[in-house]
C-alpha cells in the first residue's frame, strides 16, 4: 500500500460537520412526520367513536372493562415480577461473590429467557395453568402469563441499575462496618431507585402493548365485574379483534378509538414513571 | 537500573570529589616542601591556589543540593551526597591550613631556622598519605582502609606532642627563637589539624558504607 | 471484658496495637503473601512500601478483613489488632471496622449529602438523636480540617466538593465511628500537591491518637509522615525499621536497590 501524506488542505471538517449535522436533523423530521401520518390519520379516524359512553359507558361496544382489565393485567403482572426481580437481581450483584460457572449459567440462562417469543410463554401458561391445573382463561392467568414475560427484563435492567452504582461506595460502606443488607437498604437501593422505576414504565408500557400472550390466557371477552377469574380482556387484544373480526357500522372507528385511549395510558405510564424517577433521584 | 542519569550524575560528582582531594593534598605536600626548601615562589603559588579549591567546594556543594532538591536520593545515594556535602568542608579547611603554612614560609621569608626540619616533615608526610588513604578509601568504599588510615592519626598526634616539647624546650633557653619558634608551632599543629581533617573524611567514609556514624578521633 | 467496659463508661480512645505473626494469603493458587510477621506499636504510622503488586494493599485489607470480599482468598497465621483476634471466623466483623477505618485511593463519599456521609457509620451503629449526629459530624469534620470548609453547607451533595476535600471527607466519615485504626490505601494517589499536603498534616497530627498503617507509592510521603517503614516484594516482607535508618541506612540489599532506583 502506498501512503498519501495527509493533505491538510483537503480535510474539511466544518463543512463535513454541518453536512452531517443536517442530514441527522433531516432524518429526524423525516422520522417525526412518518410518526405524525401514523399518528393524526388515527386520532381522526377516533374521533367520531371517542365518546362518554364509548369510554365508561355499560353498554354495547364500550371499552370501561378493557380498560379495567388492562389495568388490573399490567398492574398485577408488576405486583408479581418485579419484586421477585428486585430479589434475584439483588442476590445476583449483591451476595454472589464468585464469578464462578454457576453465574455464568445464570446470566445465560437470564439472556435466553429475554429472548423467548411472548407466544411461546403463552403457550406454555396455556399448557399448564389452563389445561393442567383447570385454571379459567382469566384475568389472573394474564396476569400470570405477563408476570412470566416480564420476569427477566425486570431481572436485567435491575441487574444493570445495581452494576452501574460503583464497587468503590460498597467497599466504602462494607469498611464503615456496615453489613451487605445493611449497605443494600442504606446506600444501593435509594442510588438505585430512580433509574429502575423508569426502566420498569418502560416494561409496563410493553406490557400494555401486549396481545399474542393474553388471547390464549386472559380471552378475547369483557364484562363488568370485579373478579380477577373473570374475563380479561384488556385493551390491545380489543384493538387486534376490532380490527380483525370486528363487525358493525363503526367498528373500524371504535378500534381507532380503543388504540388512541391505549397509547393515551402508554404515555401516561411512561412520563408518570419518568416523574417518579426523577423525584427519587432528588429526594 | 531505573535512574540512570541520576546515577551518573552521582558518579561525576564522586570524580570532582576525587579531583578536589587531589588538589588539596597535592597543596599540603608544596606547602610544607616550601617551608623545608625555603621556597618563596612555591608558597605563593600555595596561596593563590586556594582559591581554586574554594571555587571547587562551592561548585561540588552547588551538585550536592540540586541533586537533594532535585532528585530527593535515599538510602545509599542519600549517604553519597550528604557524605560529599561534608568531605568537602573538611577538605576546605586542610587547603586553607596548607596556605596558613606556606604563608609562615613568606613571613619566615630567608630568616636561618633556629633548628633543622625533621619532625615537622615527617608529620606533614603522614597527614598527606592519611588524605591520600582517606581519598583511596573513599573510591574502594573500604572501611578497612578507612580503619587503618585513622590509625596513622594516633602518629601525627605523637610527633606533635614531641615537636611541641622540642621547640617549646629550645624558646625556654634561647628568647631570641621565640617569634620563629611560635610560627613553627603553628605549622605543627596546622598539620596535626589536617591529620584530624583527615580523621574525619575516614569517618564519613565508614558512614557511607555502613550508614553508622562512629567517632574515632580522640 | 473489663478493658471493654471502661471504654464504653467512660469514651476513652483506646490505641490499639497491630500484631501480626507468620501472616500467609493465597489469592487462589497464587500467594500473595509469605510468612509476615511485625509489631506496630499504639499510636505509631507504619508505611508500607514496595513495587506494584508486592502485597501492602493486601496486607493492609487483611487487617479490617476486607480482603474477605475476595472470592477465592484463604489466609493463614494470626493477626491481633488489641484484644481482636482479627482471623478469628467468629469475630464480628462490624465492630473490628468499626474499630479499624479506612480510607481508600479513590476519594469514594457517598452521592448524598455532606451531612449524611459523615453520619452514615454512626447511624448504623444507632444513633438515632439528631442532636448527637449533629455534634458527632461536626466533631469529625473537624478532626479531618474540612470544618470550616463545609460548616453551613453540610445540606449539599458530598460531590459538589473537590477531590482533596472529597479525601478529607471520608477520613471524617471514617473518624465518625470512632475508629481506634486508621488504614490509609495510597489516600493522596488521586490528589494535588496541595491537598496532599493536608492529608499528610492530618496524619502527623493523628499521631499517637490512632494506630496508622498507610500504602503508598510516595517515598518522600513515607519519609514524611511514618514513624516505621517496611518494604514489601513479592509477598515477602523484606525489612521494616525506623523510617530514618530505612530510608538513609537499610540492611537489606533489595531495600536499598529499591530505594535508589536501582530495583529490576
Amino acid at each position: 500500500m502506498n501512503e498519501q501524506p495527509l493533505n491538510l488542505k483537503r480535510l474539511h471538517p466544518t463543512r463535513h460537520g454541518r453536512t452531517a449535522h443536517g442530514l441527522l436533523a433531516a432524518l429526524a423530521i423525516v422520522a417525526l412526520l412518518l410518526l405524525l401520518s401514523v399518528l393524526l390519520p388515527l386520532v381522526w379516524e377516533a374521533l367520531p367513536a371517542l365518546t362518554a359512553p364509548f369510554l365508561w359507558g355499560k353498554g354495547q361496544g364500550a371499552i370501561g372493562p378493557e380498560v379495567l382489565n388492562t389495568l388490573s393485567l399490567v398492574g398485577g403482572s408488576e405486583l408479581l415480577s418485579f419484586p421477585l426481580a428486585l430479589l434475584v437481581g439483588l442476590y445476583r450483584v449483591e451476595w454472589v461473590k464468585s464469578q464462578g460457572p454457576l453465574l455464568r449459567v445464570f446470566d445465560q440462562f437470564a439472556t435466553t429467557m429475554l429472548s423467548v417469543p411472548s407466544i411461546v410463554i403463552g403457550l406454555v401458561v396455556v399448557d399448564v395453568a389452563i389445561a393442567r391445573w383447570h385454571w379459567p382463561v382469566s384475568t389472573m392467568t394474564g396476569i400470570v402469563a405477563l408476570a412470566l414475560m416480564n420476569w427477566p427484563l425486570s431481572v436485567a435492567y435491575v441487574v444493570e441499575a445495581l452494576q452501574q452504582i460503583p464497587g468503590r461506595y460498597r467497599e466504602g460502606s462494607w469498611a464503615l462496618g456496615a453489613s451487605r443488607w445493611q449497605t443494600v437498604r442504606y446506600l444501593i437501593l435509594p442510588l438505585a431507585w430512580p433509574q429502575m422505576v423508569e426502566q420498569a414504565g418502560l416494561a409496563t408500557a410493553r406490557l400494555m402493548g401486549e396481545t399474542a400472550v393474553l388471547i390464549y390466557t386472559a380471552g378475547v371477552n369483557a364484562a363488568v365485574h370485579w373478579s380477577l377469574w373473570g374475563p380479561g380482556e384488556s385493551l390491545a387484544v380489543h384493538l387486534w379483534l376490532l380490527r380483525t373480526e370486528g363487525v358493525g357500522q363503526n367498528a373500524q372507528a371504535q378500534a381507532a378509538a380503543t388504540g388512541v385511549v391505549l397509547l393515551a395510558f402508554v404515555v401516561l405510564v411512561l412520563w408518570g414513571s419518568k416523574r417518579m424517577a426523577q423525584w427519587l433521584k432528588n429526594a | 537500573m531505573i535512574r540512570q542519569s541520576f546515577h551518573q550524575e552521582l558518579m561525576q560528582l564522586e570524580q570532582e570529589l576525587i579531583r578536589m582531594g587531589a588538589l588539596v593534598e597535592d597543596q599540603l605536600r608544596r606547602a610544607v616542601r616550601s617551608l623545608t626548601e625555603r621556597n618563596l615562589v612555591l608558597a605563593r603559588q600555595v596561596i593563590a591556589e586556594d582559591d581554586r579549591v574554594d571555587a571547587m567546594e562551592m561548585d561540588i556543594e552547588r551538585r550536592c543540593l540540586t541533586l537533594l532538591a532535585l532528585q530527593q536520593p535515599l538510602a545509599s545515594d542519600l549517604r553519597v551526597v550528604s557524605t560529599a556535602l561534608k568531605i568537602i568542608t573538611d577538605l576546605e579547611r586542610m587547603a586553607d591550613h596548607a596556605s596558613d603554612i606556606a604563608k609562615v614560609t613568606v613571613r619566615l621569608n630567608q630568616e636561618p631556622l633556629i633548628k633543622p626540619l625533621v619532625d615537622i616533615p615527617e608529620m606533614a608526610r603522614l597527614a598527606s598519605s592519611m588524605v591520600r588513604l582517606a581519598l583511596n578509601a573513599y573510591i574502594h568504599r573500604s572501611i578497612e582502609e578507612a580503619m587503618t588510615m585513622i590509625r596513622l592519626d594516633d602518629d601525627v598526634d605523637h610527633l606533635y606532642a614531641s615537636v611541641f616539647r622540642e621547640l617549646l624546650e629550645i624558646m625556654r633557653t634561647r628568647p631570641d627563637t621565640v617569634a620563629q619558634g611560635t610560627y613553627l608551632l603553628f605549622v605543627a599543629n596546622y598539620i596535626e589539624r589536617v591529620a584530624d581533617h583527615a580523621t574525619n573524611l575516614g569517618e564519613w567514609v565508614i558512614y557511607m558504607v555502613t550508614g553508622q556514624r562512629k567517632e574515632l578521633n580522640d | 471484658m473489663v478493658e471493654k467496659r471502661l471504654t464504653k463508661r467512660e469514651g476513652v480512645s483506646t490505641i490499639l496495637d497491630i500484631r501480626v505473626q507468620e501472616l500467609e494469603v493465597w489469592y487462589g493458587p497464587a500467594k500473595a503473601l509469605e510468612n509476615v510477621s511485625l509489631h506496630l506499636e499504639q499510636g505509631a504510622v507504619l508505611a508500607l512500601i514496595g513495587p506494584s503488586g508486592c502485597g501492602k494493599s493486601t496486607f493492609l485489607r487483611v487487617l479490617n478483613r476486607m480482603i474477605d470480599q475476595v472470592p477465592t482468598v484463604r489466609v493463614k497465621g494470626s493477626v491481633h489488632i488489641g484484644a481482636f483476634n482479627v482471623l478469628d471466623d467468629d469475630i464480628d466483623v462490624t465492630a473490628l471496622r468499626r474499630t479499624v477505618g479506612m480510607v481508600f485511593q479513590q476519594p469514594n463519599p457517598f452521592p448524598m449529602t455532606i451531612f449524611d456521609n459523615v453520619a452514615y457509620g454512626p447511624r448504623l451503629a444507632g444513633v438515632r438523636s439528631a442532636t448527637k449526629l449533629r455534634q458527632i459530624v461536626e466533631d469529625s469534620l473537624k478532626k479531618s480540617a474540612l470544618w470550616d470548609e463545609v460548616r453551613g453547607k453540610l445540606r449539599r451533595s458530598a460531590m459538589t466538593l473537590s477531590g482533596g476535600q472529597q479525601q478529607r471527607l471520608c477520613m471524617a466519615r471514617a473518624l465518625a465511628v470512632h475508629p481506634h485504626v486508621l488504614l490509609l490505601d495510597e489516600p493522596t494517589a488521586s490528589l494535588d500537591p496541595v491537598s496532599t499536603a493536608k492529608i499528610e498534616e492530618l496524619i502527623v497530627q493523628f499521631k499517637g491518637r490512632y494506630t496508622m498503617v498507610i500504602v503508598t507509592h510516595n517515598l518522600q510521603q513515607a519519609a514524611r509522615v511514618s514513624d516505621l517503614v517496611a518494604f514489601f516484594e513479592q509477598g515477602h516482607l523484606v525489612e521494616m525499621g525506623p523510617t530514618h535508618d530505612i530510608f538513609t541506612a537499610p540492611q537489606e540489599r533489595r531495600t536499598e536497590e529499591f530505594l535508589t532506583g536501582r530495583f529490576e
